[in-house]
C-alpha cells in the first residue's frame, strides 16, 4: 500500500510543481521577505518585529495560496483529463490515490515552505545575529497549518469537480478559521442555550488557525512552551485524519 | 443501498468521534493559553479584524511605518489615530502603547501651547498606559512609563512611586527603576524615607560599581540635606 501511496505522491509532485503561478508565489513571498531588510530606518527592536512579522505573514499568505491552488485543483485536474478513470481501474484503492494525491500535495507545500524558511531565517539572523527558538517553533506550526489547509483543500475537491470553487471556499475557510476564537466568546457569552450549543458545534468544525498562531507571541517575546506546541500538532493532525476521513466518504461513490 | 450506508457508518462514526476529541485538544490549548481576549472591540474594528485574518501583524506594521513618517514630519496629531488602530491590532506588543503613550504625554503637551489643552493630552497619556496595562499586565514596561509620566510631565511623586514600586516587582526590571523610587521619595520632600530607600539600594547589587556610586552619591546629598534641615541625628 505504502509503495503505491508514494509512487502517487511522487506523481502529483512532478506533475504540481511545473506549474509556473506557484513560482511566482515563491518569488514574491522571497522578495517580501528580502524587503524587510530595508527598514533600517527604524528603531532596532522594531526592525526585527518588522522583519519576523512580515517573514512569518508572508511564510503563511504565500504558503496558503501554494496550498489552496495546488491542493484544490489535484482531484479536479485528473477528473477533467479522465486520467482518474485509468488510475482507478488499476488495483489502487480510492483511499490510497486520495492519500496519494495528498501527500504528493503536502510536499510540495513543504518544499516552497523550506525555500521560504531558508531565506527567511538567513534574514533574520542577519539582522539580529540570533534565531530564536520560538521563532522555529513558530515556523512548525506554520507549516501544520498549511498542512490543514492543505487537507481541506483535498477534502473539498472531492466534493466539487470545479477548482474556482474550492479555491474560494478554502479561502473563506481560512479566513472564518482566524476567527473561530471569537465564536467561543459568543458562545460562552450567549444566554440562550440553543445559540450557545449551535455556535459550540460550529466552532469544533470548523478550523481554529488561531491554535497555529504564535506568530504574535513570538514578536511580543512570550515563551512557548513545548507541550503548547505539541497539543497544536495533535489539534492539527485530529483535523487532518477528519478531512481526510471525510474525502474518503463523499470519494467512495463518486463515479466517473 | 443498505449496504452502502452500512459501509460507510465505522468511517462515519470515527471521524464524530475524531471530533469529539478535537473539541477536548482544543479545551486543552485553551487551558494552556487562556481563553482569547473578551470580545470588547467595536463592530467596525471586529470587521477589520475579519478581513486580516492572520496578518493583523503586518498590518500593524505597515501602520507603524506610516506613524513613523508622520512623527518625523512633526505631524503628531495624525499619529494618533494610527495608533489607535495599531494597539487595537496588536494589543499584546507593549511598545506600541509606550509610544502611544509617550507621544500623547509628552509631544502632544509639547506641541500645545494652553494649560487646559496640556493637562487633557497628559491624562490622555496616562489613559493610554492604563488601557495598555489591562491587556499587559504581566511586563514591567508600562508601570514603569506610568511612574515616568506622573515623576517627570505630571510631578505627582505619590503616583510615581506607586507604579515605579509596581514594575520593580517583576525581576527583569532594570536597576534605574529602584533608585527612581529614591529619587521620588527625596523629590517630595520626604528626606527620612529617601535615606532608608537609599540605604536599602546599596544593600542591592552590591557587586555593581556603577549602581554602588550612584547610591554613594545621592547618600552624600540626601545625608547633607537631612542636615541642613536638622533632622539627621
Amino acid at each position: 500500500m505504502f509503495l503505491k501511496v508514494w509512487a502517487l505522491a511522487n506523481n502529483t509532485f512532478k506533475e504540481a510543481i511545473r506549474r509556473r503561478i506557484l513560482y511566482v508565489f515563491l518569488i514574491a513571498s522571497v522578495a517580501i521577505i528580502l524587503s524587510s531588510h530595508f527598514f533600517n530606518f527604524l528603531a532596532p527592536s522594531e526592525e526585527f518585529k518588522i522583519t519576523i512579522d512580515m517573514g512569518l505573514a508572508s511564510i503563511l499568505f504565500f504558503g496558503m495560496l501554494i496550498a489552496i491552488f495546488s491542493c484544490g485543483e489535484l482531484i479536479p485536474k485528473e477528473i477533467e483529463r479522465q486520467t482518474i478513470a485509468t488510475i482507478l481501474s488499476k488495483p489502487v484503492k480510492r483511499s490510497e490515490f486520495l492519500l496519494g494525491k495528498f501527500l504528493g500535495g503536502v510536499l510540495l507545500v513543504f518544499l516552497n515552505f523550506l525555500l521560504m524558511s531558508v531565506v527567511f531565517l538567513a534574514v533574520v539572523y542577519l539582522r539580529g545575529r540570533l534565531i530564536p527558538l520560538s521563532l522555529i517553533k513558530a515556523l512548525i506550526l506554520t507549516f501544520w497549518e498549511l498542512v490543514v489547509l492543505s487537507s481541506i483543500a483535498i477534502c473539498l475537491s472531492t466534493l466539487s469537480s470545479t477548482p474556482a470553487f474550492n479555491v474560494t471556499v478554502s479561502f473563506s475557510i481560512y479566513i472564518m478559521g482566524h476567527l473561530t476564537d471569537y465564536l467561543m466568546h459568543i458562545a460562552r457569552q450567549s444566554e440562550n442555550l440553543f445559540i450557545s450549543i449551535f455556535v459550540t458545534v460550529i466552532y469544533t468544525i470548523l478550523p481554529n488557525f488561531n491554535n497555529f498562531n504564535l506568530r504574535d507571541k513570538v514578536v511580543e517575546g512570550f515563551y512557548i512552551p513545548n507541550l503548547e506546541v505539541v497539543k497544536v500538532l495533535m489539534y492539527g493532525l485530529v483535523y487532518i485524519l477528519i478531512m481526510l476521513g471525510l474525502s474518503r466518504l463523499f470519494f467512495q461513490d463518486k463515479e466517473f | 443501498m443498505t449496504l452502502k450506508i452500512t459501509s460507510k457508518m465505522p468511517l462515519g462514526i470515527t471521524i464524530i468521534l475524531l471530533f469529539f476529541l478535537l473539541f477536548f485538544l482544543q479545551n486543552q490549548i485553551f487551558s494552556l493559553r487562556g481563553l482569547p481576549p473578551k470580545l470588547v472591540i467595536k463592530p467596525g474594528e471586529f470587521a477589520i479584524l475579519v478581513a486580516l485574518g492572520g496578518l493583523r501583524g503586518v498590518a500593524a506594521d505597515l501602520l507603524y511605518l506610516k506613524a513613523d513618517e508622520f512623527w518625523q514630519e512633526e505631524k503628531w496629531e495624525e499619529t494618533l489615530p494610527l495608533y489607535r488602530a495599531i494597539t487595537i491590532l496588536q494589543p499584546h506588543y507593549v511598545d506600541y502603547w509606550s509610544l502611544a503613550g509617550f507621544h500623547l504625554a509628552w509631544d502632544m503637551v509639547f506641541r500645545v501651547k494652553k494649560e487646559e489643552d496640556k493637562e487633557k493630552y497628559s491624562k490622555l497619556g496616562i489613559e493610554y498606559l492604563k488601557e495598555g496595562l489591562s491587556y499587559n499586565p504581566d511586563v514591567y514596561k508600562l508601570y514603569f512609563d506610568l511612574g515616568f509620566t506622573y515623576d517627570h510631565k505630571l510631578k505627582n511623586y505619590d503616583e510615581a512611586i506607586k507604579w515605579y514600586k509596581k514594575a520593580t516587582e517583576f525581576s527583569e526590571h532594570p536597576q534605574y527603576i529602584d533608585r527612581a523610587i529614591a529619587h521620588n521619595l527625596r523629590k517630595k520632600g520626604d528626606l527620612r524615607s529617601a535615606h532608608q530607600e537609599w540605604l536599602k539600594l546599596k544593600e542591592l547589587y552590591p557587586n555593581d560599581a556603577y549602581h554602588q556610586e550612584i547610591v554613594d552619591l545621592n547618600l552624600k546629598i540626601v545625608e547633607e540635606e537631612l542636615k541642613k534641615s536638622g533632622k539627621k541625628d
